[in-house]
C-alpha cells in the first residue's frame, strides 16, 4: 500500500518510493540511481534549461522524452534513464555544451571535480565533431565579492543568478545578451556585494565562477580534506579544510588553501558564508608565539610551566581567570578544573562583541562556544566588564588566554604575575611574565557546542607551524599538575567522557557518537531536546 | 468569392476613428453581446464555428477558452499576442493600424466569455505606428464606455492594457509573451502548467493571436454556421494571406482558408516577377520551412500542408524566384535564429548557433556532404521536446526542407566553392 504521502513509481524496472511531490530525479537519487544534471540543485528554483536530465517516460504503447528534474513523480509512472534514445538526448546536450567549451581542464580549479567532466568521461567522448572554432570569450574577470568569472567554461546553467537571488537574498548577478551571446554578469557598474559569494564558485558545474583565493593554487586532487566545524558564528557550520602538504625538504609545511562547507541540513544546509569560507586563509598570515618566553625571553617549557605555577600560587585567591568562547568545550572544562581551587569563581570568559546576524546563517555572536560557557558555567563578560573586575582592586595574578587584549598600563601596573597562553606573539605575549605558545582551532581537536545546542567535534586539519607548539589541553594539564590540582588525563575524549558524568545535559554523549554531523544536548529532563 | 470581413472597412476613409467605425456598425455586435448573451453562450458559438488560432499553431480559440478553469476565484486575463515578428508576416499590423477598433471589439468579446476584465496587448516593440493607433483607438473607446469599467451601461468591465515588446521574436511564444509582460527577462516557461491554468501572475490566461480576436465579432455578428461555410471542413473563415518576396504585387489578402499557393502567386501576387519561374516559396512564415514549386497547388490550410510535412503557421508566404540560392537564403534565415534563440536551454542555443556556423561554412565553399548529416544530427537532438519550447522545431523545418528539396544547391556550394551561383544573375 502506498501512503498518502508517498508514491511508488518504476525506474528502469526497479520499485521506487518517494515522498509525493518529489521530482523524478529526486526520486531516482533516493533510490541510487543518479541522473546527470547541471542546472537542478536542490536548494534552487527549478528551471528546467540545461536539458541534461533527460529521461525516457512510458505512456502505454509509446515513450517519450522529457526533464528528470522538473517532473514529479506520480504513482504508476515508469521511468528509463539508459535507453538508446535517452543517453543520446543527454550525449547531445554535452556535444552542444562542448563544441565551444575551451576544454581547458590542464589548468582549470574546476578539474577533478568537474561535472562537466565527469560526464563526459561517463559519454565516452573522445573528439569533437566540430569543424568550427570555438567561441572566444573573457578569461578573467572579477565580480567582486573573490569570485572571478571565466566566460568561456561557463555553460549557462544560470545556477549562480539563482543562488544570489534565493539564497543569498542580494539578486545581483543576471543573464546579458541572448542566444549564444547570453553571458553571466553584474550588474552594469556594480560588483558583487555579499557574504556569501565564495559559494558560487561551489555550485558552479563548471570552472566558470572560480574563487580569487584558490585561482591555480593546487589540483584538487592534491588536498587532503579534513571535515570539521567552523568557529566563527555560534551557527557552527560544518565544513571541510582542504589542506595543501608542501615538502620542501627540509621545510615541510602544510597550508589551508581552501575551505567548503560539508552538507548538514541540521546546522546550515549546503552553504557557508565568506567570514569562514576565508577567515582560516588568513591564519597563516599571523604571527605566531613559536616558543616558550619567561619575562620575554625564551625558554624551556618544564621551567616555564614552574615559574607561571608557582607564580600563580603565591597569588592565591587573587587569581582571575579570563578565557574566551572561541575554545573548546574540553579546554573550558580544563581550564575550570585546574583552576577553580585557586580562583574560585573568579573565571570568566570574554565576549566578543555582538554582530547582529544576517538572517541567513550568522548568528549574534562571532564565537563557537557561546554555549559551551554556558553549560559549563563560566560567566560571559564584556571587555568593559573585565576592566571593571581587574580595577576592583581584589585582583593580583591574571591566568588569560585570550590573545589581543591589551591591558591599560594602569590596570597592568597593579597585576603581580600575567601568565598567558595564546597563539599570537603579541603585545600581550610580550607584556606577560610567563607566556606559553597554544594552537588554533584548525590545529587541535575538541567540540563546540552550537547555538541549537548541538554538540559538533572539530578536527586537527593542519600541524603548528613549530614544533615547540603544544595542544593547550596538554599545557593545562601540566600547569595543573605543577600547581598541585588533581591529576587529569588531558585527551578530548576522556574529557569529554568525565563532562558527560558530571553534567546532565550531556548524559549519554560519547565523544565518539558525535561523529561527523553533531549530537543535541539533553534538555532539563534528560531527554534529547 | 467570400465577402471580407476582417478587412472590408481598412480602406474606408478614417477607418481609424471610432465615429467612421460606429456609422460602419462598429461595435453593435459586442454591445448585444454583453447585454444579451450569456458568457457560456459566446464560447459555444466560438467552439462551433471551429475558429483556429492565426498566431501558427492553429489550436481551436474555443477550446482553449474552455481549459480556464471556470471555479477560479480571482482574476483572469486575455493576453493579446500582437507581437507579430514571424519573418514573412504582416498581417496583425494591417488589423492594428487600419482598423483597431475592430481589435478592440473582438477583445470585448473573448474578455467577455472568458470572465476577464483585464486584456493586456503585447505589441511588437518595432510596431511603432501600431502601438500609436492602437493606443489613440483604446483612448477613444474608453471615453465612450466601449472599454473600461461598466462598459456600454452594463455591469462589465473590460480594461485594455498596451505593453510594448523591446524586440524579441522568443516573446512572440506565448509563455516568455508573459514572463515578458510581468517585467522578466522573455524566457518562455515549461508548459505544464498551461497558461490557462496558471498564466499571467500564474492566473488563468487566455493567449491569442490578434487576427483570432478579430475574427470573433463576425462570427458573433452572422454565427458559427456562416462562418463554417466559409474555408474548408477543417479550416473555417479567412486568413489574412500575406504574399512577398519574387512576386509583383506583394501585399496582404484576405481569402478563405484552403486558397491554393497557386492563386496567391499568380493572381493575388501577380505572379514571379521579371518573368522568371518560381524555385521555391515558403508557405506561412520562415518556421514552416521551403517547398518546391512542384508544391505551387497544395491548398494553404490546416490539414494539406501537413501532407507537405508542413504546416499553415502565419499565411505569410515568401516567394523564390529561380536565382535565389537556398543556401544563401538559409543563412540569413539560420542567422536569424542564432540571433534570436532566447538562449535559455542549451540545445537550442549551441544548435542554432552551430547549424548557422555550418551553413555560413558551406556557403563559403568550405563544406562537404558530411555537413549535411551534421546538420540533420543537430535538428533531432534539439527538436521535439528536448527543449522547454518549440523554438529548436522552428530552425529544423526551414534546415531540413532546404537539404530535401534543394539538395544541389548545397552539393553546388561545395563542388564549386564560394563564387557558385546556382544560376547566373545574382539574388535580387
Amino acid at each position: 500500500m502506498t501512503e498518502n504521502n508517498s508514491v511508488k513509481l518504476k525506474i528502469n524496472g526497479q520499485e521506487v518510493e518517494a515522498s509525493k511531490g518529489s521530482t523524478v530525479l529526486e526520486a531516482a537519487r533516493t533510490a541510487g540511481i543518479e541522473i546527470p544534471h547541471f542546472c537542478y540543485h536542490p536548494t534552487l528554483e527549478l528551471v528546467g534549461s540545461c536539458r541534461m536530465c533527460q529521461v525516457e517516460f512510458v505512456a502505454g504503447e509509446r515513450t517519450f522524452l522529457g526533464v528528470s528534474c522538473r517532473t514529479t513523480a506520480t504513482d504508476g509512472m515508469e521511468v528509463l534513464t539508459h535507453t538508446e534514445s535517452a543517453v543520446r538526448a543527454r550525449a547531445g546536450v554535452l556535444e552542444f555544451l562542448l563544441a565551444n567549451h575551451p576544454l581547458d581542464c590542464a589548468i582549470c580549479d574546476k578539474a577533478g571535480e568537474c561535472p562537466l567532466q565527469d560526464y563526459t568521461y561517463d559519454h565516452g567522448f573522445t573528439e569533437g565533431r566540430t569543424q568550427e572554432s570555438r567561441r572566444t570569450g573573457i578569461k578573467k574577470t572579477p565580480l567582486g565579492g573573490h569570485i572571478i568569472f571565466d566566460s568561456e567554461r561557463c555553460i549557462l546553467c544560470t545556477r549562480c543568478v539563482r543562488f544570489m537571488t534565493d539564497y543569498a537574498k542580494a539578486p545581483q548577478l543576471c543573464v546579458s545578451g541572448r542566444g549564444d551571446k547570453s553571458q553571466i554578469s553584474t550588474f552594469p557598474g556594480r560588483q558583487l556585494d555579499s557574504n556569501y559569494t565564495g559559494n558560487l564558485a561551489d555550485i558552479c558545474p563548471v570552472g566558470a565562477l572560480t574563487l580569487e583565493e584558490f585561482r591555480f593554487a593546487c589540483r584538487s586532487w592534491n588536498l587532503e580534506s579534513t571535515p570539521t566545524v567552523c568557529p566563527y558564528c555560534t551557527r557552527g557550520c560544518n565544513v571541510f579544510v582542504d589542506v595543501r602538504e608542501v615538502d620542501d625538504s627540509p621545510r615541510r609545511h602544510n597550508r589551508v588553501l581552501r575551505v567548503r562547507p560539508r552538507e548538514n541540513p541540521d546546522v546550515h544546509g549546503a552553504y557557508i558564508c565568506n567570514e569562514g569560507r576565508f577567515r582560516p586563509l588568513e591564519t597563516h598570515k599571523e604571527k605566531r608565539l613559536t616558543a616558550p618566553l619567561l619575562k620575554g625571553q625564551p625558554a624551556d617549557l618544564d621551567s616555564v610551566i614552574e615559574a607561571a605555577a608557582a607564580g600563580l600560587k603565591e597569588q592565591g585567591g587573587r587569581l582571575l581567570v579570563i578565557t574566551s568562547p572561541m575554545r573548546s568545550l574540553e579546554e573550558l572544562y580544563l581550564i575550570k578544573t585546574v583552576f577553580e581551587p585557586l580562583a574560585g569563581d573568579k573565571i570568566v570568559a570574554l565576549q566578543p562583541e555582538q554582530e547582529g546576524g544576517d538572517k541567513i546563517l550568522r548568528t549574534e555572536d562571532p564565537a563557537a562556544n557561546i554555549e559551551a560557557c554556558d553549560v559549563l558555567d563560566i560567566p560571559l563578560v564584556s571587555i568593559d566588564e573585565l576592566a571593571d573586575l581587574i580595577a576592583g582592586g581584589d585582583v593580583d595574578a591574571l591566568f588569560q588566554t585570550v590573545p589581543a587584549i591589551s591591558l591599560s598600563d594602569d590596570l597592568a601596573k597593579n597585576l603581580r604575575h600575567i601568565v598567558y597562553l595564546g597563539h599570537l606573539e603579541d603585545d600581550t605575549a610580550a607584556m606577560a611574565d610567563v607566556a606559553i605558545p597554544g594552537q588554533i582551532w584548525l590545529e587541535k581537536e575538541g567540540t563546540f557546542i552550537n547555538f541549537q545546542g548541538r554538540v559538533q567535534r572539530f578536527r586537527p586539519a593542519i600541524r603548528p607551524p613549530a614544533s615547540g607548539i603544544i595542544p593547550d589541553l596538554d599545557s593545562l594539564a601540566r600547569l595543573g599538575r605543577a600547581m598541585g590540582a588533581e591529576e587529569i588525563r588531558p585527551e578530548p575524549a576522556l574529557l569529554f567522557a568525565r563532562m558527560a558524568d558530571e553534567l546532565k545535559v550531556l548524559s549519554g554523549l560519547t565523544y565518539a557518537d558525535l561523529g561527523d554531523s553533531g549530537a543535541l544536548l539533553a534538555d532539563d529532563e534528560g531527554e534529547e531536546s | 468569392m467570400s465577402e471580407k470581413y476582417l478587412t472590408a472597412r481598412i480602406d474606408v476613409e478614417n477607418s481609424t476613428s471610432l465615429e467612421t467605425i460606429r456609422q460602419l456598425g462598429g461595435y453593435a455586435t459586442a454591445e448585444r453581446i454583453v447585454k444579451e448573451m450569456g458568457r457560456d453562450e459566446v464560447t459555444n458559438v466560438v467552439l462551433e464555428s471551429n475558429l483556429r488560432g492565426r498566431g501558427g499553431a492553429g489550436f481551436p480559440t474555443g477550446r482553449k477558452w474552455t481549459f480556464m478553469p471556470k471555479d477560479f476565484d480571482g482574476p483572469r486575463y486575455l493576453a493579446v499576442n500582437a507581437d507579430e515578428g514571424e519573418p514573412g508576416t504582416c498581417k496583425d499590423r494591417i488589423i492594428m493600424e487600419q482598423d483597431p477598433h475592430l481589435l478592440l471589439e473582438g477583445i470585448i468579446i473573448a474578455c467577455y466569455a472568458i470572465s476577464s476584465e483585464d486584456a493586456y496587448i503585447y505589441i511588437r516593440g518595432e510596431y511603432l505606428k501600431s502601438y500609436q493607433i492602437l493606443g489613440r483607438a483604446i483612448a477613444e473607446a474608453e471615453a465612450a464606455g466601449f472599454l473600461g469599467t461598466g462598459i456600454m451601461g452594463t455591469d462589465a468591465t473590460v480594461r485594455v492594457h498596451l505593453h510594448r515588446g523591446a524586440g524579441a521574436y522568443i516573446c512572440g511564444e506565448e509563455t516568455s509573451l508573459m514572463e515578458s509582460l510581468e517585467g522578466h527577462r522573455g524566457h518562455p516557461r515549461p508548459k505544464p502548467p498551461f497558461p490557462a491554468i496558471a498564466g499571467l501572475w500564474q492566473k488563468p490566461t487566455a493567449v491569442n493571436n490578434v487576427e483570432t480576436i478579430a475574427n470573433l465579432p463576425a462570427i458573433l455578428e452572422k454565427g458559427a454556421a456562416w462562418y463554417k461555410s466559409i474555408g474548408t471542413e477543417q479550416s473555417s473563415g479567412n486568413l489574412l494571406y500575406q504574399v512577398s518576396g519574387h512576386v509583383n504585387t506583394p501585399g496582404v489578402f484576405e481569402l478563405p482558408l484552403g486558397t491554393t499557393a497557386r492563386e496567391l502567386i499568380e493572381v493575388h501576387g501577380g505572379g514571379v516577377w521579371k518573368d522568371r519561374t518560381l524555385k521555391a516559396f515558403i508557405p506561412g512564415g520562415i518556421s514552416t520551412g521551403y517547398l518546391p514549386a512542384d508544391a505551387i497547388d497544395v491548398a494553404l490550410d490546416h490539414s494539406a500542408l501537413m501532407e507537405w510535412g508542413t504546416m499553415l503557421g502565419t499565411g505569410g508566404i515568401i516567394v523564390m524566384d529561380e536565382t535565389t540560392d537556398i543556401v544563401e537564403s538559409l543563412e540569413i534565415l539560420t542567422s536569424f535564429y542564432r540571433h534570436e534563440t532566447c538562449g535559455q536551454c542549451a540545445p537550442c542555443r549551441e544548435g542554432c548557433a552551430w547549424s548557422h556556423r555550418i551553413i555560413k561554412r558551406i556557403l563559403d565553399g568550405g563544406g562537404t556532404p558530411a555537413d549535411l548529416d551534421q546538420l540533420e544530427e543537430i535538428a533531432q537532438l534539439s527538436e521535439r521536446g528536448r527543449t522547454i519550447c518549440v523554438f529548436p522545431d522552428a530552425i529544423s523545418a526551414p534546415v531540413r526542407s532546404a537539404i530535401e528539396h534543394f539538395k544541389d544547391d548545397f552539393l553546388a556550394r561545395m563542388k564549386n566553392g564560394k563564387e557558385s551561383n546556382v544560376l547566373p544573375g545574382a539574388t535580387t
